[in-house]
């Protein structure tokens, strides 16, 4: 029995390291640059590349075109027919390409931007991706993460946007909702800054929210705000404002009654009791006075 | 003796200029730490094994994936996935086994020898759950073809900062003793980016 113990013990020792080596986790930090460079100047700089696991990975790094589609800003990393090769404006160097458990590597980039380019926005993604070896049957998974560029040519941009929509709907069921689509109808992107607060009727903020978005030229960006803890029924006032290019919008204040569905279900509920009720009262008082009448009938 | 009064007179000063001499010695010191964005991903394995055993009728294996991010980022992430390279069939040598006719969108209950994936509750899979399975007859479960490199599927997309935040991600392959013996296998690539 004891030796049974010791040699499960030893495959379990054995089996238990290869589990954790599988594991990988990749970091990158910062998560966006946004920088200003003139046509044909160079700007350099440093991102990390972070393992914050107990496995070593090999990993490489590249840069990829970056751009959105729809309101709610799906991000698309391949190239668009007539657009700029933003990516190859990049030159990448990461200090190591292998990195060992809890250990960090720079990745150094070049951002060269032909001297012919015009005035606006461009954009690409740094993308340190790890390179997985293929071990049995199945589905070898690779991992990537990426740095979001924002650049800025310098020259002649138009900067120029707006808030296109508020939406509050007066009556909603939990979670409270709040749409705000920011239009951007210039050349390069600018950082909205939208706040918002919901109160209760007596005047209590109950959420206060406050967030910084990029919207890239000409799209629009639709943000949701949620307040996950709206309670089952109230009643509450919501206003804002976006601060965008310099200015501030304010965000007309809005009534909404939240009420969940149990609560609505509820009411139904209620309300066709008492609708029984009257109707029931109307039929005893209409055949009482039926009976009354037949009854003054029979006697006279 | 005689240098009794002077002692006193230094003790006296010294008393009376230790406060200062105290002061004098204080500084301010300024603690600064910058707080960087990051956004991080991780697997528990390299390589998702779903290794079948074929039978006359088609056996199933269903293996998970779990994937996990983290991000300070305030506005959230987006998790995609999609091939990473140019193939999306299970490679083995020249042998293969192709992928699921089925999309996020319009996923299909897996067919004899094919393969997919499918995350509960995103496009058209379903609320689930899926349970793993090693050999088992074909399921009812429905699975899609992993998309190409250039137009990843959108498993996740988040608002708020997230710790340590799973989407579990499940592939299944499906052969009958058609399919010859081999290690099949195929590479995904998860992508992470901040909103």
């Amino acid at each position: 029995m004891k030796r049974l113990l010791v040699a499960l013990g030893v495959i379990a020792a054995l089996f238990v390291p290869q589990a954790t080596k599988a594991a990988q986790a990749i970091t990158i930090t910062p998560t966006s640059i946004d920088k200003v460079i003139n046509p044909g100047e160079t700007l350099t700089g440093q991102t990390q590349v972070l393992n914050q696991a107990d496995s070593p990975f090999d990993y490489k790094v590249y840069a990829a075109p970056y751009s959105v589609t729809g309101e709610d800003y799906d991000p698309s990393f391949t190239s668009i027919p007539g657009a700029t090769d933003v990516a190859s404006w990049f030159k990448l160097k990461a200090a190591k390409t292998r990195l060992d458990p809890y250990s960090t590597s720079a990745l150094n980039y070049t951002i060269t931007v032909p001297a012919n380019t015009k005035p606006g926005g461009y954009y690409a993604v740094i993308f340190a991706e790890t390179e997985s070896k293929v071990e049995g049957t199945g589905v070898t998974t690779q991992k990537r993460v990426g740095t979001v560029v924002y650049i800025r040519v310098a020259g002649d941009v138009v900067e120029k946007g707006a808030v296109a929509s508020w939406s509050v709907p007066w009556f909603q069921q939990p979670n409270l909702r709040q749409t705000v689509r920011i239009e951007n109808t210039g050349s390069v992107h600018f950082a909205a800054t939208i706040k918002t607060t919901v109160k209760d009727i007596f005047g209590n903020t109950k959420l206060s929210y406050a967030q910084k978005r990029n919207v890239l030229p000409e799209k629009v960006r639709r943000v949701t705000i949620e307040w996950e803890k709206t309670p089952a029924l109230g009643i509450f006032k919501v206003g804002g404002t976006v601060e965008l290019l310099g200015q501030t919008s304010p965000l007309s204040t809005k009534y909404v009654l939240v009420m969940s569905k149990e609560i609505q279900q509820g009411l139904v509920i209620l309300l066709s009791i008492l609708l029984l009720i009257y109707l029931l009262k109307k039929i005893y008082r209409y055949r009482k006075a039926k009976k009354k009448k037949v009854d003054n009938e029979t006697k006279t | 003796m005689r240098y009794k009064k002077p002692i006193f007179a230094l003790s006296l000063l010294a008393i009376i200029l230790a406060p200062v001499a105290a002061g004098a010695a204080t500084a301010n010191t300024i603690i600064s730490s910058e707080i960087s964005g990051v956004i991080g991903l991780f697997t528990t394995s390299g390589t998702v094994n779903v290794d079948v055993a074929p039978s006359g009728a088609g056996a199933q294996t269903i293996a998970s994936d779990t994937v996990t991010v983290s991000t300070n980022n305030v506005a959230g992430y987006v998790l995609k996935l999609a091939e990473s390279t140019g193939s999306s069939d299970l490679v083995s040598g020249s042998d293969t086994i192709p992928a699921s006719s089925g999309s996020q969108a319009s996923p299909v209950v897996a067919a004899v020898n094919t393969w997919g994936y499918r995350v509960d509750g995103v496009g058209g899979f379903g609320a689930g759950p899926t349970t793993a399975a090693s050999n088992q007859a074909i399921g009812s479960r429905t699975f899609a073809a992993v998309p190409a490199t250039a137009s990843p599927n959108t498993l996740k997309t988040t608002s708020a900062p997230a710790t340590n935040d799973v989407t579990t991600v499940w592939y299944q392959v499906s052969a009958d003793t058609s399919t010859p013996p081999g290690t099949y296998t195929n590479t995904v690539v998860y992508t992470a980016v901040t909103n």
